[in-house]
């Protein structure tokens, strides 16, 4: 038998504390002790980036990190980034631009998408199909997804 | 006074987005875990065998999980879908590696997968049959007498006189591989034992497949089986049939724990061993005159449909019904079978037996003007359907008809001409250069297709859809249909179709996750949202308006006005619903047997365009852009209808170029998405949708249909503009740079 081990990471903004298995995948816990079901198991070995997740801003698949290495980090989940009950302009661009249609891969793009705009406002097309190509979708052609993602770094840069 | 604005052609916002958005949706792996069971399946090892038996081992405490094998079922057992062969649990013969032959179902991860490995299934080896050639040899039989699960033949004039007659005749052989659904949300299902009935949520397109499959494997009656399909994380028909198996073995788990129980796939079990499109080998002969006029054309096609029937008896009939492609002549003859092998077995999938045909067709005519010498647009020219010209099965194409039309569309919106010119002069630039070979090569292809709305001749009269429209207290209609979300973006445009007939604004009509309990049967499958259960909305809607004018005794054009009635009839206790169900045009005649008549109340017609550069080092593909012209009758929701286009040519694209299924003793040997490679958001290029809208005339508003068409019609674009960049014709998708290297090398030899 394995013993459980304490974590204490913040995730969307709140410390929180957990036990796992040493074994357990960080998508595992999200999903299942902490309830945030957001990100998704599309593969469990990190080809398709449903499960993507920023840790300390990077986006991670989490089914391929450790939830013990999240210890004293800072993890952001589909679920935090709306604020206040209002969506994010990622967010508020891909519904009016529908960039989503399954809605499996949303989560993982939305939390890869605002990892690229937090490091580059204005990036080209080229850049975000090279950052997005971690992140698979069978629906929309990504088009849509591209399209959505320059209309919210442009609102961003316009209010900021 | 206000009137209400039509909801259609208005790209209404996702209604169940800002969930999906905040991560709030619930799928089917997001349900709580509370109580619920883990379930599993003990799977064959062998592809072909008579099975023996199961082993457990005694070692392992075997009450403290739930097993069920096929003498377990209390029905039948069996997974009806069109034949009825294939049993829900391996009785007698192994048919495919990872057949299902057990079930266990455990209160926790780490004693199923404790359980799973102390059982071995044990089995006599028995010849096994893959390939096509091999199923029509008949020296093994897996089905039949002669492993055929299906053979259609059409006939129309005298193709073999034609044939004798013709200046010239050309011959072509193609090939199409498997391909895997890879919708990003695994199968899964979690049944729920109710005291005397079963309760199945899951992710599925056909939750009325699922009551029947039910309540025959449980020798229950129909009413004690209710079905929820929840929000569904991509389907493309892969969660067409398959679910019938999955959902069934769910439900046998819940009724004999009396427990909750999820059953869940991981990748690569999915991947493994549920279905995929049919892999096929097309031959064509096609007789023209000197100057390029079509005079006949044979069709010799076998689909390999696996191990049992599944939805292949009807694959096989859409197949044989588009292999003359968009084209007019009068001598066809067309003979599509689709035969059983020792693979998993093929199933459902986005275009349904269609794309196998139209690549076929389409990369053949364009190999055709090569050997004519002709252009190979003036070959399409000369030879598409005209408005009212009739198609392979002696249907009248009608006169919305519209295959000259989305060419010359799709050649002017891509420049396709000047194009080809500048690609022409980069190449010969290339050839000019010393190491010529080594350069990168562009082209540009097209093709020329179309796709039958609906489903194929009398199915969709045996199908029966039905809809119904109910008055809320609030004032509020609430439309039922059985169109589970998959992500085409259902729960809108139903709004919108139903408002259009009610003529109440979009926000007025309600719509909600269905369940076989409230909502009637009525798919969603085979492109018919828009078009089908969209006429039936259509319609229910003006009697819904109607009945609640009568009964107030004035019309109320005034949305705020017809709200409030509604509000108050439903408050004074009367109930207001309209049901509405599919009834065939009556016009239309159809011969199942001679595949002759009306196939499709309607057709939508396309042509996409791609072109793309070659690195002739590699013999990689890049796709610089595609632009995909279709005429869909009446586009419901924009937006949502380019995103069905842009999905559909990536899907496609995949299949002509990336998307390789490899097997090996019947056993797909890449069953991963990093080893199975879908397209990435850097493997594509922009690719633009442009839709005509000629209205067909067996729907109230024009709608054609929409969601399978556009993955039709990349691969044999990709194989034309292949030819075009290189001078070489490929027979084969998908197109790999394994194979497009060894090709390129050998022509530099010649």
């Amino acid at each position: 038998m394995t013993k459980k081990v304490q974590v204490s990471a913040t995730v969307n903004g709140e410390t929180v504390d957990f036990l796992c298995e040493p074994w357990q995948s960080l998508l595992d816990v999200l999903r299942e002790e902490l309830h945030l079901t957001g990100a998704k198991e599309g593969c469990n070995n990190g080809n398709c980036g449903a499960c993507s997740v920023l840790l300390d801003g990077a986006p991670v698949n989490s089914c391929l990190v450790l939830a013990v290495e999240a210890e004293g980090a800072e993890i952001t989940t589909v679920e935090g980034i709306a604020q206040n009950g209002q969506l994010h302009p990622l967010q508020q661009c891909f519904l009016e631009g529908a960039a989503l249609q399954c809605g499996i891969c949303t989560p993982g793009f939305l939390v890869t998408a605002k990892a690229l705009l937090d490091q580059n406002p204005n990036p080209t097309e080229e850049q975000i199909r090279f950052e997005l190509a971690g992140n698979l979708c069978r629906c929309t052609g990504y088009d849509k997804i591209i399209k959505a993602v320059q209309a919210a770094a442009k609102n961003l840069q316009e209010a900021n | 006074m206000k009137t209400t604005e039509s909801a259609l052609g208005k790209s209404v916002l996702r209604r169940e987005g800002a969930a999906k958005l905040r991560g709030d949706a619930q799928f089917i792996d997001d349900l709580p875990r509370d109580g619920a069971w883990f379930a599993g399946t003990v799977r064959a090892k062998v592809p072909h065998a008579r099975l023996l038996g199961v082993r457990r081992d005694e070692r392992f405490d075997w009450d403290r999980v739930v097993l069920i094998t096929a003498a377990d079922i209390p029905g039948e057992n069996v997974v009806p879908v069109v034949l009825r062969d294939q049993p829900s649990l391996a009785e007698d013969f192994i048919r495919y590696h990872g057949q299902p032959v057990a079930l266990v179902a455990a209160p926790d991860q780490e004693t199923l997968a404790l359980a799973l490995e102390s059982i071995s299934v044990l089995t006599s080896p028995l010849p096994p049959v893959f390939d096509i050639d091999e199923s029509l040899e008949a020296k093994t039989i897996i089905f039949g007498e002669d492993n055929v699960f299906r053979t259609v033949e059409i006939n129309k004039g005298d193709a073999t006189a034609a044939l004798q007659t013709a200046d010239v005749v050309i011959e072509g052989e193609h090939h199409t591989g498997a391909q895997e659904h890879a919708y990003l949300e695994p199968q899964g299902m979690q049944a729920e034992w109710t005291g005397d009935g079963i309760t199945i949520r899951g992710s599925m397109q056909c939750p009325y497949y699922l009551v029947k499959a039910v309540a025959e494997l449980l020798d229950l009656p129909q009413e004690k089986i209710l079905v929820i399909p929840h929000l569904t994380g991509g389907a493309f028909g892969g969660k067409d049939d398959f679910p019938t198996m999955l959902g069934g073995h769910a439900a046998l788990l819940a009724w004999k724990t009396r427990k909750t129980v999820r059953l869940i796939y991981e990748r690569g079990e999915d991947m493994r061993f549920t279905s995929k499109r049919h892999p096929a080998r097309i031959r064509h002969r096609t007789g023209f005159t000197h100057d390029g006029q079509l005079v006949g054309m044979q069709v010799e096609m076998v689909l390999n449909g696996g191990a049992y029937g599944t939805m292949s008896p009807l694959v096989i009939s859409r197949a044989a019904i588009h292999a003359a492609g968009p084209y007019q002549c009068d001598n066809i003859h067309i003979s599509a079978r689709v035969v059983a092998t020792n693979h998993p077995p093929s199933g459902a999938f986005r275009g349904f037996g269609a794309p196998q045909a139209l690549f076929a067709v389409d990369a053949h005519l364009d190999y055709c003007a090569s050997q004519l010498g002709v252009d190979p647009l003036e070959l399409r020219r000369k030879n598409l359907i005209r408005r009212n010209g009739t198609q392979a099965t002696g249907q009248n194409v009608g006169d919305d008809a519209s295959a000259g039309e989305v060419l010359e569309r799709a050649l002017q919106e891509s420049d396709f001409v000047a194009r080809r010119e500048a690609y022409a002069e980069f190449n010969r630039e290339a050839e000019s250069r010393r190491g010529a070979d080594r350069f990168p090569r562009r082209g540009i292809g097209l093709s020329l297709f179309m796709h039958g709305t609906g489903l194929s001749g009398y199915e969709e009269v045996f199908f029966h859809s039905g809809v119904a429209l109910h008055g809320n207290a609030d004032g509020s209609i609430t439309a039922l249909t059985s169109q589970v979300e998959v992500g085409q973006g259902t729960r809108t445009i139903v709004a919108q179709l139903a408002a259009e007939g009610l003529g109440i604004p979009v926000e007025y009509v309600l719509t909600e996750q269905p369940d076989t309990n409230q909502h009637p049967d009525s798919g969603p499958m085979a492109s018919r949202t828009a078009t089908i259960i969209g006429g039936l909305l259509i319609t229910a809607g003006k009697r819904f308006r109607a009945e609640v004018e009568r009964r107030q005794g004035s019309l109320l054009p005034d949305p705020l006005v017809f709200r409030a009635t509604v509000a108050k009839l439903v408050a004074g206790g009367e109930r207001l619903e309209v049901r509405e169900h599919y009834s065939p045009p009556p016009e239309m005649r159809w011969d199942e047997e001679k595949h002759q008549g009306d196939a499709y109340p309607a057709y939508t017609w396309s042509c996409c365009v791609a072109a793309l550069e070659v690195d002739t080092l590699t013999g990689e593909v890049a796709v610089l852009d595609v632009t995909a012209v279709q005429d869909v009758g009446k586009v419901v929701n924009p937006m949502f209808a380019a995103g069905q286009v842009q999905g559909g040519v990536a899907q496609g694209l995949g299949w002509a170029l990336l998307e390789n299924v490899v097997w090996k003793n019947g056993v797909m040997q890449n069953a991963n998405l990093a080893d199975y490679s879908i397209p990435t958001a850097m493997d594509l290029p922009p690719i633009r949708a442009v839709f005509l809208e000629h209205p067909q005339h067996r729907a109230p508003h024009g709608a054609k249909g929409l969601g399978e068409l556009p993955m039709e019609g990349p691969a044999p674009a990709v194989v034309n503009a292949l030819r075009s960049a290189l001078g070489i014709h490929f027979r084969r998708v998908p197109v790999t740079p394994e194979i497009i290297l060894p090709a390129w090398e050998a022509r530099n030899l010649e």
